[in-house]
């Protein structure tokens, strides 16, 4: 079961070997080869919770790091800083104190080991006006490392899940330009809101703005033999029946973590059930628990609004109540040519089911 | 028609989690109503944890914000089941859910809340949600106790499962020669022999 857990570090399965590109050239690819025709290039990255962003990010970084005149950085800003309250100067300063590891205890003169005092210090102690001074600080540590590295590329991960925009707005117009504008890449991960609407002015900062979709499992078979072929590196021993794991692709609607999670939920079942595979039954149960859970909560208007989901594939956003929908997974949008809307599939059944009873 | 996550009791809901072996942990969610006893349950929830694994279970209680929580999870190297957080906001919700990535531990968390909270959570904290998948359940009390019926059937999946007779899971456990399989101690508990965990 430990090969199926939702909440594992996406690096593990990555270095477990877990990881499969996605049918042709996978956003992975699309980024590194982009990155190393031009490195000092940002991007923005954005996709549903649980497609798979992290794992692009990380595959991206991985084949650009290959390239020794690149020095590919990864960084999870929510390890360093509080994203509830990071500002620019913030995130320069977690930027800078990364640079700083790559220097390397032994290669740092005394005015890189002052600047990265002051950068420590400033994430102990923020105060006002230190935005010019902590991007100085950043400046020179770059400049040491391009002695080594030619070109330096941030990946940026956790900022998507910012709800505000404003703030992200404020990030990407502070540090993240100032930093493009020393010549460092970036590929930053943001909110999936901010290629809609107000949010795409956000967007517009970027080089090329790039949205992982949700495989259509109902009408892309090629994406939904990739959903298989992710389960089949995570089961060598063959315990998922190949019936149960076409019937696991088809119920995640597309969701890699919903993938994982059922494929986990699944195995619990053929536990319990003191069985040697995992059997279509054991994906049924699996996915009832999956959709039960799915239901709490909703009040009368927004079943309404799933049931239209249901019957017409009807899904029009003119309220945050239906954008909590779509950010929940309860709805699932699929841009694959024709964008279209569906509901989750672990909840079409018990929709059903509440549409007719009396 | 109401339609929410499948009722299980303590027994059910800590055999599950603690059958998740291996790196990354896991998740569980055990959902009460407004009249259950949140403490009880949670209780009841770890000594049973407790007992299949021989391990201690950390009893987190009360953490007063997010970044309390996480202080207190990733302080643990033990499983741990955790409560009291039904008074949070929803704004602590959200901020738990930007700080997902230091919730990331390699041991096994049982989530005991109201189900109202559980609402929050899908609403406030979807990333953390995205985590607690599908094991999410309705605490009820009367389901800690099996029909003979369920009860045959566990244990007939657990002989399958060992190869062993009933008679030889509790000659091996009086030789103190059973391993430490949970499995084994929700057999002999299933046996009515919980004298000899």
């Amino acid at each position: 079961m430990g090969r199926f857990e939702p909440s594992a570090d996406p690096r593990n399965a990555v270095d477990r070997g877990f990881y499969v590109p996605r049918p042709g050239r996978s956003l992975a690819e699309q980024l590194a080869s982009r990155l190393e025709i031009k490195p000092s290039a940002s991007h923005l990255l954005v996709g549903g919770i649980g497609s798979g962003k992290t794992t692009q990010l990380l595959v991206a970084q991985e084949k650009l790091a290959a390239n020794e005149d690149v020095c590919a950085i990864d960084i999870d800003v929510s390890l360093s800083v509080d994203p509830g309250r990071v500002d620019s100067e913030a995130l320069l300063a977690v930027v800078g104190l990364e640079l700083g590891q790559w220097l390397g205890n032994d290669q740092r003169v005394p005015d890189q080991i002052a600047a990265l005092d002051y950068l420590k210090n400033y994430l102990d102690f923020p105060h006002l006006d230190a935005f010019d001074g902590l991007l100085e600080r950043v400046g020179r540590l770059h400049l040491a490392l391009t002695r080594r590295y030619p070109h330096v590329v941030l990946f940026i991960d956790s900022l998507d899940r910012l709800s505000d925009l404003n703030a992200f707005a404020s990030l990407v117009e502070g540090a993240i330009k100032r930093l493009h504008a020393l010549g460092i890449g970036i590929i930053l991960v943001g909110p999936l809101s901010s290629l809609y609407g107000l949010g795409r002015t956000t967007a517009d900062h970027f080089d090329r703005s790039w949205h992982l979709p949700t495989v259509d499992v109902q009408n892309d078979i090629e994406g939904r033999d990739f959903l298989l072929r992710v389960l089949r590196a995570r089961d060598p021993g063959g315990l998922i029946r190949p019936e149960a794991a076409e019937k696991l692709a088809a119920l995640s609607g597309g969701v890699m973590r919903d993938l994982i999670g059922l494929t986990q939920a699944a195995a619990e079942e053929a536990y319990v059930d003191g069985a040697d595979h995992i059997e279509r039954i054991h994906v049924e149960t699996a996915a009832d628990l999956f959709g039960r859970k799915q239901l709490v909560g909703l009040d009368s208007k927004e079943l309404e609004v799933l049931q239209r989901v249901r019957t017409k594939g009807m899904f029009v956003q003119t309220s945050e109540k239906d954008l909590a929908l779509l950010a929940t997974r309860r709805v699932l949008e699929y841009a694959n040519g024709r964008p279209r809307f569906a509901v989750h599939p672990t909840i079409e059944t018990l929709l059903s089911q509440i549409a007719e009873a009396p | 028609m109401k339609v929410g996550p499948r009722p299980a009791g303590v027994a059910e809901v800590a055999l599950r989690l603690m059958a998740r072996r291996g790196e990354g942990g896991g998740w569980t969610t055990l959902l009460l109503q407004p009249t259950d006893d949140t403490a009880v349950a949670a209780e009841d929830l770890a000594d049973e944890m407790e007992s299949l694994d021989g391990i201690e279970v950390e009893r987190i209680s009360g953490a007063s914000d997010a970044p309390a929580l996480v202080e207190r999870l990733a302080g643990s190297p033990r499983p741990a089941v955790v409560t009291g957080l039904d008074e949070w906001p929803a704004s602590e919700w959200g901020h738990l859910d930007l700080l997902r990535s230091r919730l990331a531990r390699n041991e096994r968390t049982a989530l005991v809340v109201k189900e109202a909270t559980y609402e929050r959570i899908l609403r406030d904290a979807p990333n953390l949600e995205s985590w607690l998948s599908a094991s999410v359940w309705t605490y009820q009390v009367d389901a800690a106790l099996l029909t003979e019926e369920e009860r045959e059937h566990r244990l007939a999946a657990l002989r399958i499962w060992s190869g062993l007779s009933d008679e030889q899971v509790i000659a091996r456990a009086q030789a103190r020669a059973l391993p430490a399989d949970p499995e084994f101690a929700e057999w002999l508990v299933l046996l009515h022999r919980g004298d000899l965990l």
